[in-house]
């Protein structure tokens, strides 16, 4: 079933226009972002895929504020980082939920602990329940005092979702979730992670280089050449993965 | 800022990671905490043995300077040969200054382990915060505040510090009992007495204090580099490009060894004659340090080059095992540096402390050797004791010299028969000994060279004896400790330091001493120089069983003396031994340490050769092997600098000392310390060369 598709018309959680972003390695300068329009509003979902080493990492890493733009706008859950401090931009960070591809799970907490982080970070006690409830939702209420390394790829990918989520974040940053997981699993969490983002009325920005999870979204963007290229007619829920795979043809990636 | 950090330290995020990773660390966590213990116990070991040494030499004139109780003797003052006065040095103050030089020595010792302590803690802090880059990455795109991941560190830090300060002020309470024990003190001229021992608390608890902040000060720099990181480059597992910082500390290192060797060369000179004895001492070890830390810093320089020599000396047909070991050395041989540096410097100390031993105890040998060694010696050790009746008893073959004994230090002089003199010198076939015995007489003084040197006179000079028993111009016959000397039980430092006269002026000295006979050395006249002491001694060892004339009498034989000053030369310089001992303990931990952080590195590297059929006994290999590299090369490196710093060492002896001690290296020397280098390293490596192949072993089992 498709992602959800926009709900309000309330400002949007994630506002890039004209965003850049240039690397120097030596000598050479790489243009990764050469202007990229977004706008994600409030409950919406979108998938961004592309070519490896195309910027979609680095494109999430904006959004994150973990990197800064050379040109543009970025404007997240309302704030335009342009203007906000590393401090700030950490602290705004706080709202959003992120996941990664090799999962970043604190090798030496246990499963409880590693989805309580966010509320130990944010110096507060953490909330049992909510806890209780994501590690039950993603079936691991059973493995809560085990370490990562007793853990699947799956099943660790499963801790990081129950992570980024614990805190009910507005914005839910995936880099390629499904990315380091089998075809089955990969599927799975993703249904899961669409389902209860559903739930929370929370946006979604995730990449992924597979067709057939980018089509449970109901947008989906392709990042080429630096630049987004968006598609109306890959947009809803009655789009295959194959359209979306002849598209990428299309485009060349 | 301060506020938030302060906050962050004591709040839950802090105390839940900071206690995880203390403990899933173990070894390195202990490895810091035994950096700080035993570092701050080795500098309160040395502050207790120096508290109750100055304790007990305040009690004493002799060895308190600042004592206003002198004891009645006689006056001495140098004259020219022209009749011009001279002014002579105080003897008591000069000592004192002597077994200061040593004290402050001792004191700079111990920092030698405070200071591995410090950089285990140091490079320990700073290798888990760069292995935990990526976690710390993680926290920052979780949303934790640079002081939030900060106070983390400094948290573990703190917990480091303060168990290791407590340890240390524990440790050092028994440690310094049985240092006292052994008969250590920081002057090796006293005794400390079990029962009179005194821990001063207040100091102990500052010097583990300080030893804490150290700990809290090695955690900044690794702490402040982790918060400089790229956190989207960090998660995606693109380490940040090494930072031009080491290689810009590298390149001054290079400039710094050049010029420092080239300042010592040409200042060395100017320092000596411009500056007091204990400044010049202070300055040409700060050099020596200077130049021992710029040589650490080119440490890992050295071993990657020296790794690259290695590899090419290989055969091109080496089993595996050697190829991966010569390789990793001849690539990555830098990130041996710390260990090889550890290594290098505790045993460069070893090997310069032993120089100077050895040419302490070569003094003592070429002093006895002169004359003593060839003589028994009978002295009263007791009240109302005289040797005089045992000379009825000795063979035929004995020359017997009687001699009275000692004046108080430090204006020590004794009498001595002026035909003993001659007969003694002319047993001894010298003729610059005879030609001093022929001067020898009434109104002649013969003196030791530290006598000499004291009163800045020489042969044909005069000194001037006064007190209760008259006054006398002395001329100087010759000045030597070859013949005249009578063996007294005292310091060996003022043992040395007389003057003979003729028995017809023993009035001048009569108040003073006990009567000419009283003490006796005796020569053997058939085998002067392989004297048969047996042959000597047979009838006097009856005289004791079978009468009480000899009672309170001791009988030395010059050999026997002489082996137990180069005891008591090795046992005042034991303490040296036992600091150093300590380094090398903690330079064990840090360099087991660094090699179980590198082993936990390459965990992948080991499951690699394990799957291309490694066993886990070549893994194990492996690392043994770079153990045994570092041991090598670290070892070669402590020679490389212990010899210089040695011959300092030896020439600051000589400036400040009265001793006339030349530097000489023996062979075995240099050979036990690449033996215990490699010994070391390789007990070092053992820990982490299991663990390394279990490791390897389990991360197959895991798949």
């Amino acid at each position: 079933m498709p992602a959800a598709e926009k709900t309000t018309s309330d400002p949007p959680v994630v506002h890039l226009s004209g965003l850049e972003k240039r690397y120097a390695f030596g000598e050479t300068h790489v243009e990764v972002l050469r202007g990229i329009d977004l706008e994600l509003a409030p409950g919406e979902s979108c998938a961004i895929m592309g070519p490896s080493g195309v910027g979609k990492s680095t494109l999430l890493a904006c959004v994150a504020g973990l990197v800064s733009p050379d040109g543009g706008a970025a404007r997240v859950l309302g704030h335009d980082l342009a203007k906000l401090d590393d401090r700030a931009r950490t602290l705004l960070r706080r709202r959003m939920g992120i996941v990664y591809q090799f999962f970043h799970l604190v090798p030496n907490l246990t499963v409880r602990e590693n989805v309580a982080l966010p509320f130990l970070i944010d110096g507060n006690p953490p909330d049992d329940a909510a806890v209780d409830a994501l590690l039950e939702r993603v079936g691991l209420r059973s493995r809560t005092s085990h370490l990562p390394s007793q853990l699947s790829g799956g099943e660790m990918q499963l801790v990081a979702i129950a992570r980024a989520l614990v805190k009910r974040p507005a914005l839910v940053l995936a880099d390629e979730p499904t990315g380091n997981v089998n075809v089955e699993t990969g599927r799975r969490i993703l249904a899961l992670l669409l389902e209860v983002l559903r739930e929370a009325s929370a946006s979604l920005l995730l990449v992924t280089h597979h067709p057939e999870h980018a089509a449970r979204f109901a947008r989906v963007e392709f990042l080429k050449d630096g630049v987004l290229v968006a598609d109306a007619a890959l947009a809803g829920p009655a789009v295959s993965p194959e359209a979306i795979h002849d598209r990428l043809k299309t485009l060349g990636i | 800022m301060f506020a938030g950090f302060l906050r962050a330290l004591f709040g839950r995020f802090a105390a839940l990671i900071s206690a995880r990773n203390l403990r899933t660390d173990r070894f390195g966590t202990w490895a810091a905490i035994l950096g700080v213990a035993l570092g701050s116990a080795t500098v309160n070991v040395v502050l207790v043995l120096d508290a109750n040494t100055r304790a007990i030499e305040s009690r004493s004139w002799v060895t308190n300077p600042d004592s206003e109780r002198t004891p009645t003797t006689i006056a001495l003052q140098g004259v020219r040969a022209d009749g011009t006065p001279i002014e002579a040095a105080d003897a008591k103050e000069e000592t004192h200054e002597d077994y200061e030089v040593m004290r402050s020595a001792i004191r700079l010792g111990s920092l030698s382990a405070y200071l591995v302590g410090a950089l285990i803690v140091f490079f320990t802090f700073a290798a888990v915060i760069e292995r935990k880059k990526r976690e710390v990455a993680l926290y920052r795109s979780l949303g934790a505040l640079p002081e939030q991941v900060a106070a983390v560190f400094v948290r573990e830090a703190v917990l480091v510090a303060a168990i290791g300060a407590f340890l240390g002020v524990l440790a050092a309470i028994p440690l310094s009992y049985a240092a006292a024990l052994a008969g250590m003190t920081t002057t090796g001229r006293a005794r400390i007495h079990l029962h009179d021992m005194t821990l001063p608390f207040g100091r102990m608890i500052t010097v583990s204090l300080i030893g804490a902040a150290t700990a809290l000060l090695g955690v900044i720099r690794p702490v402040r580099e982790i918060l400089r990181l790229h956190v989207a480059d960090a998660l995606a597992g693109r380490a940040a490009s090494e930072s031009d910082g080491p290689s810009r500390v590298r390149g001054l290192a290079r400039i710094a060894l050049p010029f420092t060797a080239l300042l010592f060369v040409l200042m060395r000179p100017f320092f000596k004659n411009a500056l007091p004895s204990l400044a010049f001492f202070a300055v040409e070890a700060g050099v020596v340090c200077a130049l021992a830390l710029a040589t650490v810093v080119l440490v890992p320089d050295v071993v990657a080059r020296l790794g690259g020599l290695l590899a090419r000396a290989l055969p091109a047909r080496s089993s595996a095992v050697r190829l991966l070991v010569a390789r990793r050395v001849a690539r990555r041989g830098g990130e041996l540096g710390l260990p090889v540096a550890g290594i290098m410097l505790v045993f460069a100390l070893l090997l310069a402390l032993h120089i100077s031993t050895h040419a302490l105890k070569r003094e003592v040998i070429a002093w006895a050797q002169g004359g003593v060694e060839r003589c028994l010696f009978l002295v009263p050790d007791a009240r109302g004791a005289t040797a005089e009746p045992a000379i009825a008893a000795f063979p035929p073959r004995a020359m017997v010299i009687r001699t009275s004994t000692r004046t108080p230090w430090p204006n020590a002089l004794h009498a001595v028969e002026s035909a003993g003199i001659a007969r003694w010198a002319r047993l001894l076939g010298r003729p610059d000994l005879v030609e001093i015995a022929d001067r020898f007489g009434p109104g002649a003084v013969i003196l030791s060279p530290m006598m000499s040197r004291r009163f800045h006179v020489s042969t044909g000079d005069f000194l001037d004896v006064s007190g209760k028993g008259g006054q006398k111009r002395l001329r100087v016959a010759g000045v030597t400790d070859d013949i005249g000397y009578a063996l007294v039980l005292d310091a060996y430092r003022n043992g040395k330091t007389y003057g003979v006269i003729d028995e017809a002026d023993a009035g001048l000295i009569a108040p003073y001493v006990r009567p000419i006979g009283t003490s006796l050395v005796v020569l053997d006249a058939e085998s002067p120089a392989e004297p048969d002491f047996r042959a000597l001694f047979a009838p006097i060892r009856d005289m004791q069983h079978t009468t009480s004339k000899l009672r309170g009498v001791r009988v030395l034989a010059g050999e026997g003396f002489m082996a137990e000053r180069v005891r008591e030369t090795g046992r005042d310089f034991l303490i040296f031994d036992v600091i150093l001992f300590l380094t090398t303990a903690l330079a064990a931990i840090g360099v087991a340490n660094q090699l179980a952080i590198l082993v936990h590195a390459r965990r992948r590297e080991f499951l690699l050769y394990r799957t291309l059929g490694m066993t886990s006994s070549d893994v194990r290999t492996i690392v043994l092997g770079e153990g045994a590299f570092t041991g090598l090369v670290g070892g070669a490196l402590a020679v490389f600098l212990g010899v210089p710093l040695g011959y300092a060492t030896v020439g600051a002896l000589r400036a400040v000392s009265a001793f006339d001690v030349a530097f000489a290296l023996p062979t075995h020397y240099v050979v036990l310390t690449l033996a215990a280098s490699v010994a070391l390293s390789l007990t070092a490596a053992l820990y982490p060369a299991h663990n390394a192949a279990r490791g390897a072993a389990r991360i197959e089992h895991e798949g």
